[in-house]
């Protein structure tokens, strides 16, 4: 028993699981993510294989799962193991064992005040111990190992508490509409939605303009654009997707409009009294014939704008029409025509404290590393005709500091 | 002419710069006279010079830092390396390594040479200034693992050559290139720490989710993972010289793949070339 808690907190594990984990992830980016499991079993030689170990979908599968949970307690353990023995060093009373092999970086000409003054300037604090003068700086360094360890476990907590209680969804929005929050009693008003463009007629960024209603006032107005969400009672908002809706409508012979309604691209709508449906290919803001005889669109500037319609009568393809706004077609006496496109916003928004436990965790990592490299203890063991210089981190780096101090 | 046909003109002289100064520095190591090594130094630093301008050309004329399509990265990669090894060479003297860096940044540089190089803006999800600090880390970054790679590379030559007195008074002492191959690595190391949490940071602003195993992130993340393995075994188990030079390449290998195989034989929403 005490051997197995004693190899669960040992760097040994720890050095299988960073193994395993990086092959893990390894094989996961050479496999596409997500398919159906048949799929897997069709297409590969080890498809079961796949499925078994969860490559399918690694990062929500019970072996990753495992392994980092492995790894939290494998971490957990090993940052509690050391911190004793880093109390201990952190001490002021501590002084570290001299190696064997020290360079003795004494010169003759050298004076024992001199350098305690030159290096007092850079931040050593003198001390004796056994008639032996110690120069000691970083002290606190000690902890850059525990600091980046707590970090890293933070972040991979709070990423798994945090997905496990975020809240995540799409929803689009035409200008004038808006999305209710039944269990936040808040709702978002689309004022508008609008893409600005370059001289080449390229995008250069997508707006849309939000209100925040609540009990019908206005709370919040804020502009949104990718890059820059809104942030709302711990939901951001998203600039995610845009697209095109076009008013389709319906008259019959004797000019009374039957229909009257925005159709989505792609989305087809049925008109009983015809039994037809009528399904809205695309809207071609700037118009043109592609290869293949397929319409395609240059920009999303209304250049030249046309729409694609496919007519299916009983279900069978009836006909197909590339008409512009100012057009129409007739199907059994009825007249249909598009006009009126409009740009909808699709937006993202999701809720996820656990980011800011990441965040943390991130600072902790960053904060620890740079002690541990750069802020690691230095001691200097200074004896008359005797001058070492003593660390575990980085003994060449900081004995060619030491002698560039004093030009050795 | 536009400022473009001289980011251009100044980026080919750079080129021929390193091409000469990778030259040189095989020269150096094989007649190991002293000169040759000074002469490849002033190349390189006259090279880097006429790189540095025909990358404030590309600034002034796209009005932004040139870290966003492949050319562009390839690029300051490039300018990152050479950077490096120039600081490494100024500091600690190690002229030879320079043997083993250059020709990776002239590579990187024919790379990019064939890229398409015209100024695009920016696509909106790259307008963030969070761009600057990921790139620009990451410039740093793998620049540092490409100088402890080219170190490395000495190392394991180094440890199997004869004992020519002269060759050796050259290479710096074995000890010492261990040494620096490790401290440049941890440095590195905190670069690309910081590259992709500034990443994950701007993740969550553009894309709604800082994290989601993309495969250039897990990539950048398996990197990671393999340089933290190395600080483990070296600090802990006294893994050094040979087998540390092992995983300092392997380390570079995979850089290289996130940065280049990931776009080639990946799908990701970071393709951005
Ligand atoms: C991804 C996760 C990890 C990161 C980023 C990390 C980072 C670090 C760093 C930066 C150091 C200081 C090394 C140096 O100064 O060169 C360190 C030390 C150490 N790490 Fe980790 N570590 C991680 C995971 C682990 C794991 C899983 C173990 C397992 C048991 C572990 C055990 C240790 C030990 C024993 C030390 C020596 C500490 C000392 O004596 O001061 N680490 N780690």
């Amino acid at each position: 028993m005490n051997k197995l808690l004693r190899w669960l907190f040992s760097l040994h594990l720890g050095v299988v699981l960073f193994v395993i984990i990086s092959i893990y992830a390894v094989l996961s980016t050479l496999l596409p993510q997500g398919l159906p499991v048949e799929h897997y079993l069709q297409e590969y030689n080890f498809g079961a294989v796949i499925i078994a170990f969860g490559l399918h979908n690694a990062y929500s599968s019970w072996i990753f799962r495992l392994l980092m949970f492995l790894l939290i307690i494998n971490l957990t353990g090993c940052t509690a193991k050391l911190i004793p023995s880093q109390l201990k060093r952190y001490k002021e009373s501590f002084t570290p064992a001299l190696k064997q092999n020290a360079e003795n970086l004494w010169k003759d000409g050298m004076s024992v005040n001199q350098i305690k003054q030159t290096l007092a300037t850079k931040g050593f604090k003198w001390s004796e111990k056994d008639g032996d003068l110690w120069g000691v700086k970083h002290r606190i360094g000690i902890f850059g190992s525990t600091v980046t360890h707590i970090g890293i476990i933070i972040i991979v907590l709070g990423s798994f508490v945090g997905n496990y209680f975020a809240h995540e969804g799409f929803f689009n929005l035409m200008p004038g509409e808006r999305a209710t929050f039944h269990d936040q009693n808040f709702s978002v008003l689309l004022k508008d939605f609008y893409i600005e463009f370059r001289d080449d007629n390229s995008v250069d960024q997508y707006y849309s303009e939000l209100n925040v209603l609540q009990n019908g006032d206005i709370i919040k107005e804020e502009t949104i654009w990718v890059n820059r969400p809104m942030s709302h009672e711990g939901i951001q908002f998203y600039q995610s997707s845009y697209g095109w809706a076009s008013r389709l409508r319906i008259t019959d012979t004797e000019g009374n409009e039957v229909m009257n309604r925005f159709l989505r691209n792609d989305e087809s709508v049925f008109f009983e009294p015809a039994h037809l449906t009528i399904h809205l290919f695309g809207y071609f803001p700037d118009f043109t014939m592609g290869h293949n005889n397929m319409p395609v669109t240059r920009s999303e500037r209304q250049v030249n704008p046309h729409y694609a319609v496919v007519l299916y009568h009983f279900g069978e393809f009836a006909d197909s029409f590339i008409i512009n706004p100012d057009q129409s077609f007739t199907f059994q006496g009825y007249e249909i025509e598009f006009s009126d496109s409009v740009l909808y916003t699709g937006l993202i928004y999701r809720r996820d404290y656990g980011y800011y436990f990441v965040l943390l965790g991130c600072i902790l990592l960053m904060a620890g590393l740079f002690m541990a490299f750069y802020t690691y203890p230095k001691y200097i063991l200074l004896r008359k005709g005797e001058l070492y210089a003593i660390t575990r981190q980085n003994a060449w780096g900081f004995t060619m500091w030491l002698k560039r101090q004093f030009n050795l | 002419m536009g400022l473009l046909f001289y980011e251009e003109l100044f980026f080919m002289l750079a080129f021929a710069g390193y091409i000469v100064a990778s030259i040189a520095f095989f020269v150096l190591l094989v007649s190991a006279k002293d000169k040759i090594g000074k002469f490849a130094v002033a190349i390189t630093t006259v090279g880097f010079a006429l790189h540095t301008v025909a990358m404030v050309f590309r600034v002034i004329e796209s009005g932004r830092l040139p870290f966003s399509n492949q050319y562009e990265f390839a690029n300051s990669f490039t300018w990152g390396i050479v950077l490096c090894y120039l600081f490494i060479h100024f500091y600690y003297r190690f002229t030879a390594v320079g043997a083993f860096v250059m020709p990776l940044a002239f590579l990187m540089m024919g790379y990019a040479s064939l890229l398409p190089r015209h100024v695009r803006p920016l696509m909106p999800a790259l307008q963030s200034r969070w761009l600057t600090i990921h790139v620009g880390t990451a410039v740093v970054s793998y620049g540092a693992f490409a100088v402890a790679c080219g170190l490395s590379v000495i190392y394991l030559l180094n440890s199997r050559k004869s004992n020519d007195e002269q060759k050796k008074k050259l290479l710096p002492d074995q000890d010492a290139v261990d040494f620096l191959s490790y401290r440049v690595t941890a440095f590195g190391y905190l670069m690309l720490t910081i590259v992709i949490v500034s990443g994950a940071i701007w993740a969550r602003s553009a894309w709604s989710r800082y994290w989601a195993w993309d495969p250039k992130e897990t990539w950048s993340l398996i990197t990671w993972l393999i340089y933290s393995l190395y600080l483990h075994l070296r600090f802990n188990r006294g893994w050094k010289g040979r087998p540390a030079a092992w995983f300092s390449i392997i380390g570079f290998a995979c850089v290289i793949f996130t940065f280049i195989g990931v776009n080639m034989y990946l799908p990701s929403i970071h393709s951005y070339v």
